[in-house]
């Protein structure tokens, strides 16, 4: 299903990130500069368009463009995919977070969004979401680059030689 | 390798191979000593580890079904992990992050010099700090501890630079890079620290001592071990008589098994040492193994702990280097009039991106909490390490609504905190607080506290056989051939890292069982 919009695109402004999302059909949506893509089997894209919106409200980073956030939800709908369970939580819970917008989370401007997600808070599909983005959206090695952690460094020789005490703007005690 | 016979009964067979039951396994198998070591986890080497958080939490972290009650913050946050110990050969010594101290004097003397404190169930321990000092002398040289024996202590990292700036000008006076059992320099065949900053995930130098590569290769080449990994123990078996005879396990293809036994030394961490005790029962011991005095689980202590993290207008980077190697002893003294008794100390701590996002404010959301996470390469930590007080309510029990995939009932661990261990924490957040802040820092988390990795007391020892559950060998009061030979046998839990103690008692345990069995007295 292709998405109504201009020249049968939408773009979805999401404050921080540079791309707008270009909805593609049959699941399949990208960021507008092709930086990211995202392909979603059991969700539709406009419930897909909705968990993007919220991951980023959940842990917004303006440094990070949607790529991330789209692989978090990929990963949820990957769930859903096998597990009925879960995407019932999913869709139930996105449709409740869209009708407590108004019915479109992802178009709001933020306030109206906050909102409308803390009435979810603490819910199981907020929980679900939520604890996606940490396990997933903060172990995501594009995030790691983006926010300075180093990750693995045993194969590097450790930091022995590579800064372990490398602060200098301490004061002399 | 060594393998002796299911119905050899003149074996000691150890259950658990971390610091408790991994060195006493090599203890004794040096003195001549038979030994089967019982382990519920795999044998993960070194090159195996990982320097990844969650991939390396899933390779050694215990994840069997757990449950939690109580008023305490992990119970909320970790309803299903009350602890972060590991399910490994080497058991939690490959996570644990080697700070080595030794409980001071007082500490050993809880009853009698904090006096009787309203809730608490405190107990002085039936030896002293000088009865210890021999066996603690040995366990420095064995784990080769820094600032001990003539070890250098180990480089500063960032985070210690930041809180010894930031100590040092509140005014404390002891702040080093700690007593670690962490190579400052090549040490009984293992080269020095790299710096790597994964102490916590299974050390990929081996500079940290671990039994894995210690201990437990010392006994294999006696020829005297018999080490079974992926073998879990159900239950302990007891003769007529009530003397144990031997253990029941499933091993790794599944196979039930019964090893029979001269002697069985219990050393699965305070968690699941009364557990195993607890579902021992039968119809001699209807309330389980050893428990005449009903104390089996209770007294569970955790330290009392949390988190101070920080940001800087600067880059620290934290995760560089040794992740422990930092300490601030001050307020670990014997000093009532800060308005609680104990002490307690405060140590460098970090985690990596991932861990911080699950653990700096567990729940919290939006954008300051992601603002934190977005400064995170400018943020120190420090931990807590504080002398919790024991409760008979915080325990232990068997949960029967739940099972593992074994049919056994899981533990469920209650906690409630003391006012003494709030009071406490409320102290150490302040002081970690100004000692970041008199390094600059313009932003301060009190990081609640995470599973517990210090798990004691469940298992006690006591004078009376009334008021705990082993003597001051960690033998079992009420049948002499069960030892208790992990942190579940400490009575209180003073304010440093327990391991050294637990090698310790378990060095000093390995001469009484050798002895015991030379006389034939079990």
């Amino acid at each position: 299903m292709l998405d109504q919009g201009m020249d049968r695109r939408v773009f979805l402004k999401s404050s921080g990130a540079a791309a707008g999302i270009v909805i593609l059909g049959g699941g399949v949506m990208m960021a507008a500069d092709g930086a990211w893509a995202m392909s979603l089997s059991k969700l539709d894209a406009k419930q897909g368009a909705t968990l993007i919106r919220m991951s980023r409200d959940l842990y917004p980073h303006d440094s990070i463009d949607d790529g991330p956030y789209a692989k978090v939800v990929e990963g949820l709908d990957a769930e859903a995919v096998k597990d009925e369970k879960t995407a019932t939580l999913l869709i139930d819970g996105v449709k409740k977070l869209d009708d407590a917008a108004g019915g479109n989370y992802a178009r709001e401007e933020e306030g109206k969004r906050l909102a409308a997600l803390r009435t979810t808070q603490g819910t199981p599909f907020f929980q679900k979401v939520q604890s996606a983005m940490i396990s997933g959206f903060y172990n995501d090695h594009d995030v790691w680059a983006k926010l300075g952690y180093e990750g693995s460094s045993a194969e590097k020789g450790g930091y022995i030689n590579r800064g372990f005490d490398d602060i200098a703007w301490l004061p002399k005690s | 390798m060594t393998k002796y016979d299911l119905k050899d009964d003149s074996v000691v067979v150890v259950i658990g191979s971390g610091a408790g039951g991994g060195t006493l396994s090599n203890e004794l198998c040096q003195k001549g000593v038979k030994v089967v070591l019982l382990e519920a986890g795999k044998r993960t080497e070194i090159s195996e580890f990982v320097n990844d958080e969650w991939a390396s939490f899933m390779q050694l972290a215990w994840l069997d079904p757990r449950t939690t009650s109580g008023t305490w913050r992990v119970a909320k946050d970790f309803p299903t992990l009350p602890a972060w110990t590991c399910k490994t050969v080497g058991g939690t010594t490959t996570h644990w992050a080697g700070a080595s101290l030794r409980f001071q004097e007082h500490e050993f003397r809880a009853k009698t010099v904090y006096g009787s404190i309203a809730g608490a169930n405190l107990l002085d321990w039936p030896l002293t700090l000088q009865e210890l000092e021999p066996y603690y002398a040995k366990a420095e040289d064995k784990l080769g501890v820094t600032r001990t024996n003539g070890v250098p202590g180990l480089p500063g990292n960032n985070n210690f630079k930041v809180m010894e700036y930031g100590a040092k000008k509140v005014g404390y006076k002891t702040v080093h890079t700690g007593r670690m059992a962490i190579n400052s320099q090549e040490r009984d065949g293992r080269g020095p620290c790299q710096q790597i900053g994964f102490c916590f995930q299974g050390c990929k130098s081996g500079a940290k001592w671990s039994t894995l590569y210690t201990e437990i290769p010392k006994a294999e080449a006696t020829d005297r071990l018999d080490l079974r990994p992926e073998s879990h123990v159900l239950k302990i078996s007891h003769d007529d008589s009530g003397k144990v005879s031997g253990v029941v396990y499933v091993d790794a293809s599944g196979a039930t098994q019964e090893q029979k036994a001269r002697v069985v030394c219990v050393a699965c961490n305070s968690i699941e040492s009364p557990r195993l005790l607890l579902n021992s029962e039968s119809s001699k011991f209807p309330q389980g193994l050893a428990n005449s005095s009903g104390m089996v689980g209770r007294n569970y202590m955790r330290h009392t702990t949390g988190s101070v993290y920080s940001i800087f207008p600067k880059p620290v980077r934290m995760y560089r280097g040794t992740t422990m190697a930092g300490i601030v002893t001050d307020e670990a003294q014997l000093d009532t009039k800060r308005g609680f008794v104990g002490g307690y100390e405060l140590e460098t701590l970090s985690l990596g991106l991932p861990f911080m996002a699950a653990f700096l404010e567990p729940g919290a959301w939006g954008k300051d909490y992601a603002g934190a996470l977005g400064s995170y390469t400018n943020i120190a930590g420090m931990w807590i390490v504080g002398e919790d007080m024991p409760q008979a309510d915080n325990r232990v029990t068997l949960n029967k609504d739940v099972k593992d995939r074994f049919g056994m009932p899981v533990p469920n661990v209650h906690y409630d905190d003391h006012e003494n261990d709030i009071k406490m924490r409320e102290h150490a957040y302040q002081r970690g607080a100004e000692i970041h802040q008199a390094a600059g820092a313009t932003q301060v988390f009190h990081t609640p506290p995470y599973p517990s990795t210090h798990n004691l007391g469940t298992n006690r020892m006591a004078e009376n056989s009334r008021d705990g559950v082993v003597n001051k060998w960690g033998q079992s009061h009420d049948i002499k051939n069960l030892f208790i030979s992990d942190g579940s046998q400490f009575t209180t839990g003073g304010a440093e890292n327990p391991t050294l103690t637990i090698v310790t008692l378990a060095i000093r345990q390995a001469d009484y069982i050798a002895d015991q069995l030379g006389k034939k007295e079990i």
